[in-house]
């Protein structure tokens, strides 16, 4: 028994690594992030030819607007980000794991503004570290990377319960681990007790 | 050199294990909100605060020394007749309608429940709050992020150690390693 669960801890840690590392460098940038106020990010400006059939609804617009900007990792098109400014003109409130992107539409120059606002690195591994199967995409990468880190969530639960057993079983006088988990244990419920 | 960087992989785990639930615990919750009940408890009350006040962040600080609200100041808001604003913990969100002519606050105390306590201590970031125990807090995860780096790189040596499972681990490992980062690569390179 104990070998088995030796086994699927160590397998489990192999499959899913990398996705250990995203949650530890998601985790370790938050800690290090800026205050709001200070955060900046890449803003990219441009424009590019875009014309819509005359006929077309606000949706078909998104839809052709998001297929000309490649931003499969936006699909499927919801509603909300489909919005309108004081004059009622059309304009996207698009966003994917890359960060955001505002698009408005000049229909007598037949143009689309765009105004991309690139996520660093780090935030991108955030975004990532968040994303489990709850997320219906439309793209297949970002649906993959869905599952995977949905697999990856439940098998660092499996993770901490076989290496628990894996300690209690071979080594649970080791007075290092003992002394560990107590101290991990009391700093925890202290930081509890004083925040509620 | 095995049987110490055993010994730290255990440690380590042992030290982040209450770290590690309530981050298990909490994803679950946020990846499946269905399966839970996160409604918290809401009780307001008028508070007495000193008439004249145009300034959010006095009337904040008023509340935190004389009525013994803790946590941070966020979302101020400032009306015609009123300023509103949060005064925010993980676990606690406390809604603030204060009215200089009268000198009162109505403050509407949102309590989170077990779960909602868990999210709320997942999400907390940063080393530049104003309330100390938000930093603290921040300094964790920094660390149990560095447990997390160290289980990794101990628990791929102990895996190799092992003769064993060196065949079936590396296939494993592989997989484990292309498939996540190629798509990784591959969404941000688009």
């Amino acid at each position: 028994m104990n070998a088995l669960i030796k086994k699927l801890h160590t397998y489990a840690g192999l499959l899913t690594w990398v996705n250990l590392a995203v949650y530890g460098i998601a985790g370790f940038g938050s800690a290090l992030q800026s205050a709001p106020d200070r955060r900046g990010a890449m803003v990219v400006q441009r424009q590019l030819p875009f014309a819509a059939p005359p006929n077309a609804t606000d949706r078909q617009v998104a839809e052709r607007a998001v297929a000309a900007l490649g931003m499969t990792l936006a699909t499927p098109v919801h509603d909300f980000v489909i919005k309108h400014d004081s004059g009622g003109n059309l304009w996207l409130d698009l966003w994917d794991v890359n960060g955001p992107r505002k698009v408005t539409f000049d229909e007598t120059a037949g143009i689309m503004h765009v105004e991309e606002r690139r996520n660093r690195l780090w935030n991108y591994v955030d975004n990532l570290h968040a994303t489990t199967a709850a997320l219906k995409s439309d793209d297949w990468r970002m649906q993959g990377w869905a599952w995977y880190n949905e697999f990856a969530m439940w098998c660092l639960g499996g993770m901490i319960l076989s290496g628990l057993y894996l300690w209690l079983s071979a080594r649970p006088a080791h007075r290092w681990a003992q002394a560990s988990l107590a101290a991990g244990t009391a700093v925890f419920a202290l930081m509890w007790c004083i925040t509620r | 050199m095995f049987t110490k960087l055993r010994a730290i992989h255990l440690c380590t785990a042992m030290f982040s294990l209450v770290f590690l639930v309530m981050y298990g615990v909490s994803a679950v919750q946020m990846g499946h909100t269905k399966w839970f009940t996160m409604k918290p408890a809401v009780t307001t009350r008028d508070l007495p605060v000193t008439p004249g006040l145009t300034n959010a962040r006095d009337a904040a600080r008023e509340l935190m020394v004389r009525h013994h609200l803790r946590g941070e100041l966020q979302s101020v808001d400032v009306r015609a007749a009123e300023l509103r604003f949060r005064i925010v913990r993980p676990g606690t969100v406390y809604e603030a309608a204060y009215t200089p002519a009268s000198g009162m606050a109505r403050v509407k105390t949102n309590t989170a429940g077990f779960m909602g306590m868990l999210n709320r201590i997942h999400h907390v970031n940063g080393l530049w709050h104003e309330w100390m125990l938000l930093n603290v807090w921040g300094a964790l995860v920094g660390l149990i992020s560095m447990g997390l780096f160290l289980l990794g790189a101990t628990g791929l040596y102990l895996w190799f150690k092992n003769r064993r499972e060196r065949l079936i681990g590396v296939v494993l490992l592989a997989i484990g390693t292309m498939a996540p980062l190629g798509l990784l690569i591959s969404m941000r390179l688009s």
